[in-house]
């Protein structure tokens, strides 16, 4: 409990940690996200120097990282940033050299994927990962499942009929989920993380493959999911107009790092956003 | 509540089916047809006892025989008349030669002890998956086979044990079946079953969703166990004589080629390659001994069952690696029919108007 007013106040590291004053100013939550909040829920995901080595190369170096209830946050950078491996981190898929990640105040970093995502912390996969041959129905409920498991009678959320609906999925519930188009398994991958009831649900690069049609159907769907499920989002993505849009903090990567991260205009004119982004893309 | 219902309801057709098979041959079957159906309803009972584990887990079991033999002897050694055991196995330790108890507690304490048993190598096992579970299991066959050949003191080892009260018969068997598929299909429709089942199909997603692998694995193990060894106990309770060999190789490889043909992650599959194998094999059987067909005497082709098991396996293996019904359940094949049927419908009446 003691963690959890901590957690919500603004973000200094914990004290074993290191001094809140060692915290560069960049890394820090700007001002403004704070007046984005829903008034009285305060609570998300806090992520404080994360690190993970590879091979003694830094894949994802002292990130600090915010994510409340009721935030849409982009994750963004070129390939190989550490993106991927922030939410492998995050959802304990990794397990982070040093730093910790908090989900409503409480430690869940060196928790195992099953452990976090009791926690509260759902995710998707970049490369899709289905239960193939089970039906869309039944991969939702797989994790509705664990849901109705740790919330002991008490669940919360809409149920695996509501979710099919709320991703225009009803009509497939039963077809097998291997068998359906790209653009649709990325809906079920969307709805069996949400019926975890998730406090945060992390989705690594959803509108890849989809069209434009898709992807702009895609960010109705992801603010959907802030509201009607009432948590938190981080996107990945290397689609920058879906990600400028659909993301009201923005967070950019660089070689295992948090470069720059801010509303997303902002960063938009950052000058090294722009020198390895867009930059990179102008000399070619 | 409603999951038992709808298991009820869906296993109603299968159970059926064979409860008026075993019931028309003990109306009109000869002696002989009668101990091959009751071979068939234990091999049934076996057969899909190892598919609870292999069908939800994706995990090969070599092992699940040893279950089968460890319930046989544990209600043996119990059974067995005293005066007989004196001269059986006098020196049996834990003062087995001196204890005797009843049929119906010697039963229950076997298949406790079995599940004992499975749950101290489930633990260890169900850390472990894909290749080095496969070869765990391989071992806990190995290990048990030496067990009841070498501890001569309380197995008899290859002599065998003889006296047991032959006390089952068909009707018996046909129960125990009904039984194991019933716990089976409620295992497979069961929350645990359901996700153990999404952790064989992507265990990295699984866990991102909370699925207990570890746990789920291991009451699997543990069903499947007690289910093998109510196979064993048919046996055990049938010919009144065990010994090793019974649990071994053959008997191992006999259940494999029934689970696999019909679909290992199908309770229906498994019933329907039971019931294939067992036609099949005894087909082998009786043309190894070099019948009369037609007048001609064929000649005797000794190990035949053997190479049709092994010739099974293969074609299963190259040509249809996920058997005959794959993942579908009776009730899954009738669901899409139907539903292909008011597809048609529906089309047809588009195209109408
Ligand atoms: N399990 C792993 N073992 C070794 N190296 C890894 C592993 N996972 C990631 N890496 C390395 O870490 C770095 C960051 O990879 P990551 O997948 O996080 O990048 P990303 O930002 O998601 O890239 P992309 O946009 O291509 O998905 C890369 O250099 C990658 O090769
Ligand atoms: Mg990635």
């Amino acid at each position: 409990m003691n963690l959890l007013r901590k957690a919500e106040v603004a973000m200094p590291p914990p004290p074993a940690m290191s001094v809140p004053g060692d915290v560069p100013p960049e890394q820090r939550l700007l001002p403004g996200v704070e007046k984005k909040l829903r008034p009285g829920v305060k609570a998300g995901l806090v992520v404080q120097g994360l690190s993970k080595k590879f091979g003694g190369i830094y894949a994802v170096k002292d990130v600090y990282l915010d994510c409340r209830i009721g935030q849409i946050v982009g994750l963004i950078g070129p390939n190989g940033a550490g993106k991927t491996t922030m939410m492998n981190l995050i959802s304990g898929a990794l397990r982070p050299d040093s730093g910790v990640v908090f989900i409503d105040g409480e430690t869940v970093s060196a928790a195992s994927p099953a452990d976090c995502a009791e926690a509260g912390i759902a995710r998707t996969f970049q490369n899709i990962r289905l239960f193939k041959r089970m039906t869309v129905r039944q991969n939702v409920e797989v994790a509705r499942i664990t849901h109705r498991r740790v919330a002991k009678g008490k669940e919360s959320g809409p149920g695996v009929d509501e979710i099919l609906k709320l991703l225009n999925l009803d009509g497939l519930a039963e077809l097998k989920a291997g068998n359906l188009p790209y653009g649709h398994q990325r809906r079920v991958e969307i709805a069996r993380a949400m019926a975890l009831s998730p406090r945060v649900i992390l989705l690594d690069e959803p509108a890849a493959g989809m069209n434009e049609q898709e992807s702009r159907a895609l960010i109705g769907s992801v603010q959907m999911i802030r509201d009607r499920f009432g948590c938190g989002v981080i996107v990945i993505d290397h689609d920058l107009k879906f990600i400028m849009e659909v993301s009201e903090h923005l967070y950019v990567m660089h070689l295992g790092e948090v470069i720059v991260h801010g509303p997303p205009e902002q960063v938009r004119h950052d000058e090294r956003v722009i020198e390895i982004y867009l930059g990179r893309k102008a000399r070619k | 509540m409603n999951l038992l219902l709808r298991t009820g309801i869906n296993a109603v057709l299968p159970i059926g089916i064979l409860v008026l098979l075993g019931s028309a041959i003990l109306a009109f079957a000869e002696p002989y047809q009668v101990r091959v159906a009751y071979a068939f309803f234990m091999n049934l009972v076996i057969a899909i006892g190892l598919q609870v584990f292999m069908g939800n887990t994706g995990v090969v079991s070599f092992g699940h025989v040893s279950f089968m033999g460890i319930s046989a002897y544990a209600v043996s050694l119990l059974t067995i008349p005293l005066a007989l055991k004196k001269t059986l196995i006098p020196k049996a330790p834990f003062e087995l030669a001196t204890v005797h108890v009843g049929i119906v507690p010697a039963i229950v304490l076997a298949l406790l002890f079995t599940a004992l048993v499975a749950w101290l190598s489930g633990m260890v096992l169900k850390r472990v998956g894909g290749a080095a579970a496969e070869i765990l299991t391989l071992a806990l066959l190995v290990i048990s086979f030496v067990v009841f050949n070498a501890w001569i003191d309380l197995t008899r080892g290859p002599r065998s044990l003889y006296g047991i009260p032959v006390v089952s018969s068909l009707p018996w068997a046909m129960a125990a079946a009904a039984v194991a598929i019933f716990v089976a299909k409620l295992f497979r429709d069961s929350d645990g079953g359901l996700q153990l089942r999404a952790s064989s199909e992507n265990l990295l997603a699984a866990r991102a969703m909370g699925v207990p692998v570890e746990s789920l694995r291991l009451r699997a193990w543990v069903i499947s166990a007690v289910l093998v060894g109510v196979g064993g106990i048919l046996h055990a309770t049938y010919l009144g004589t065990i010994g090793p060999n019974s649990y071994y190789f053959t008997q191992t490889f006999l259940i494999m080629a029934m689970v696999i043909l019909g679909g290992m992650r199908s309770v229906s599959g498994t019933i329907v390659g039971t019931a294939l194998i067992s036609v099949g094999s005894e087909a082998a059987r009786s043309l190894e001994n070099g019948p009369v067909i037609f007048g001609s005497k064929l000649p005797e082709m000794f190990g035949l069952t053997g190479f049709f098991l092994g010739t099974v396996i293969v074609l299963c293996m190259t040509l249809r690696r996920d058997g005959i019904l794959g993942d579908d359940e009776f009730e899954d094949i009738v669901r899409q029919r139907r539903m292909r049927k008011t597809e048609a419908a529906a089309a047809a009446g588009v195209a109408a108007s």
